[in-house]
């Protein structure tokens, strides 16, 4: 559905993409996870030709191109961008931006109440914008993107400003929408969050993507544990740990299991249970300890 | 989806208080203009008349202390004896004699007299006292409509075209243009504003200038005929008068030519029409060249004031002189050719060449909206303004 072929993007010395490639298709929702500054927007203003990179190409369906207007069009039909709650129109109400993003798209409003419905949103979405707050501006930008109703959509930090509720709402929405078939980009420093929905974590950094987390299929198995660089370096050196294991971020210690047998796992186990106060969990890396891994100074030794 | 646009467009017009500004100024303008004037009444025919009569009592003086010496003083001064007899009739005509037709009819005589008196160089006369040449063509077209429509040759239906066309004067010009270029100066920018809610709608670049246009050329030109209606009807009700058959002086063709007020009307509306749609394509070229608003208006009043400012350095600079039509009063009452020394600027001409500008602005727009497509980005990406 979207292919990115060798794209580029460079400010003169600096680098903000360098090379990077990406295939995705629909009914997909893709993570997005960086600091920021790295190029998750630049990738989305690429994606959705607002930026025209130094070098590459962005297709879609197998053949549409950004290479004159009428082709622009043709993909902007498909897709829509999350909009910037800074960038609301302040003397209009929220279903005039429904309205707005519904008739631009779709061609008609007749959904716009089931959206707001959908998104609690009955007691506000007719004041003017410039009454809501943070949280309600952000479920209007998100309602302003459900109402477009594209087959892709770019949204640019979802979560922001929301409370438990409404992140926990609008993950189901997002999951409802990837059963629809869309192809949904989500950069999002709720990390967490994004294990809940994301098929795919991609982690950028240094202009590419140098990891991608298949949430679903992950077979890599960890044992978990928090420890102190002074206890990591005592318990390593009083029991070797394996090369493959990974200490995170300067406190998370994590072994892998996946190629021991039950007596061999059982035996680190025991061993861990001299920490007692301490958690220990098992299951894979999650998106917040890949982010820590690739992303804290001195996430790996 | 153009028009699902156009009326999210036109909500913005209605949201915003700059639109509501210059709505109020339009509707007001008229009103307040005439509410001022109609304080002075118009100085009445037969008071003008006995002042040229005055005028031309003056020209004996000079013309008599030269004729013995001068045949072609002689000559002037014989034509000037039968002209002041004719003004003479022409004040009984209007005062005691109460006979429009005849009145009409010394005029022409008058003028043909007086252009005589032109042709032979009008020697003898200081030039203070001539009757320019413009005048006496001004006087006779209008002369001839009259007898032409046989109207009354005294009547508050004249003194009400005078109060409109000077209200239609100081509208058009410089004052249209600020009005114009203020209410065009976010036409674009204001996207910037909004960035990541008004990009990306699939919808092509100059549907979106068309429908721009059209909600802000109606927007003023609403207010505008609204303001002129309403102001029309406080000044036919104060002057008794609010008929439109009356004649109003045009330049056409290198002469004037007396039109009905309707025509006149009729004219200066399509012109301003005109003029508005120009200059919010140039607001629209202006935003994507720019990106300022304030650049909008100080760059569009300088090109108005171009050639002004060529003209006081010397400069005859006729390839800049268009920018002057959009003063449509001006090029209508031939006030553009006398001050441009072009003899050529009338009101089809001035009308052709803002047309073809319009064309021209349209043009360069969309192959600016098109070189973006063909862009290749070198040392930094190519990033999309709108």
């Amino acid at each position: 559905m979207l292919k990115l072929e060798n794209i580029s993007v460079k400010y003169k010395e600096r680098i903000v993409l360098d090379n990077l490639s990406l295939i995705a298709d629909s009914g997909e929702i893709i993570g997005l996870v960086a600091p920021n500054g790295t190029g998750k927007t630049t990738l989305f203003n690429v994606i959705s030709n607002f930026l025209k990179p130094n070098q590459g190409t962005v297709t879609f369906n197998g053949k549409l191109q950004y290479k004159t207007e009428r082709k622009e069009i043709s993909i902007h039909q498909q897709l829509a961008t999350f909009p910037d709650q800074a960038d609301l129109f302040e003397e209009l109400t929220g279903v005039d931006h429904m309205k707005l993003y519904a008739n631009m798209w779709k061609g008609t409003a007749k959904d716009v109440k089931k959206i707001y419905t959908q998104l609690q949103m009955e007691s506000y979405v007719k004041k003017k914008v410039k009454t809501y707050s943070l949280g309600m501006r952000q479920r209007l930008c998100f309602a302003m993107i459900a109402a477009a109703d594209t087959p892709i959509m770019l949204m640019d930090e979802v979560m922001n400003g929301l409370d438990v509720a409404n992140v926990s709402l609008i993950s189901r929405r997002l999951m409802q929408m990837k059963q629809e078939g869309k192809l949904i980009f989500v950069a999002s420093h709720l990390l967490s969050n994004l294990d809940l929905y994301a098929d795919r974590v991609l982690y950028l950094k240094d202009g590419d993507i140098i990891h991608q987390q298949d949430t679903n299929n992950s077979a890599d198995k960890y044992l978990k544990i928090d420890l102190l660089p002074e206890e990591y370096e005592k318990f390593n050196s009083t029991f070797p740990l394996p090369e493959s294991h990974l200490y995170i971020a300067g406190h998370l210690c994590c072994i892998p299991l996946t190629n021991m047998d039950q007596y061999e796992q059982n035996e680190w186990i025991q061993r861990l249970t001299a920490y007692e106060e301490r958690e220990l969990t098992i299951g894979p890396l999650g998106t917040a300890e890949y982010y820590e891994r690739f992303y804290h100074d001195d996430s790996e030794i | 989806m153009f028009w699902k646009f156009t009326l999210f467009e036109l909500k913005l017009l209605l949201k915003n208080r700059k639109s509501w500004f210059i709505a109020v100024f339009l509707l007001l303008f008229f009103i307040l203009f005439f509410l001022y004037y109609s304080q002075d009444t118009p100085q009445s025919l037969a008071d003008r008349k006995k002042m040229e009569t005055g005028i031309s009592y003056a020209v004996f003086d000079y013309l008599d202390q030269q004729r013995h010496d001068l045949p072609e003083v002689a000559e002037v001064y014989d034509y000037h004896t039968q002209i002041q007899s004719l003004l003479g009739m022409q004040v009984w005509h209007i005062s005691g004699g109460n006979d429009s037709e005849q009145y009409v009819e010394d005029g022409l005589k008058l003028n043909q007299l007086r252009l005589k008196v032109h042709e032979l160089g009008n020697e003898g006369i200081p030039d203070h006292l001539i009757v320019p040449t413009e005048e006496i063509l001004k006087e006779n077209a209008l002369l001839h409509f009259i007898k032409d429509n046989n109207l009354p040759i005294e009547s508050d239906s004249f003194a009400t075209n005078h109060y409109f066309t000077n209200a239609l004067a100081m509208m058009s010009g410089l004052l249209f243009l600020v009005i114009v270029l203020i209410n065009g100066n976010e036409m674009l920018i204001y996207e910037q504003r909004h960035q990541s809610v008004m990009r990306g709608f699939p919808l092509a670049f100059i549907q979106k200038i068309v429908s721009k246009i059209m909600i802000h050329s109606i927007h003023i030109f609403i207010f505008l005929l609204l303001g002129f209606f309403i102001g029309s009807i406080y000044l036919a009700s104060t002057m008794e008068a609010g008929e439109f058959s009356f004649p109003i002086l045009i330049y056409k063709n290198e002469s004037y030519v007396a039109i009905s007020a309707s025509q006149y009307l009729l004219y200066m509306f399509l012109g301003l029409a005109l003029v508005t749609i120009l200059l919010l394509l140039l607001s629209i070229l202006l935003n994507m060249l720019f990106k300022n608003a304030f650049a909008n208006i100080l760059i569009g009043l300088g090109i108005f004031l171009l050639p002004d400012i060529a003209l006081a350095a010397g400069f005859k600079a006729t390839f800049i002189h268009p920018i002057k039509f959009i003063d449509i009063h001006k090029v209508l009452s031939g006030e553009l050719a006398i001050e441009l020394s072009n003899s050529s600027i009338d009101y089809w001409n001035a009308m052709a060449i803002l047309g073809i500008s319009t064309i021209l602005l349209i043009a360069i727009i969309y192959v600016l909206n098109k070189y973006a497509y063909q862009r290749v980005p070198k040392n930094s990406p190519l990033e999309k303004a709108f």
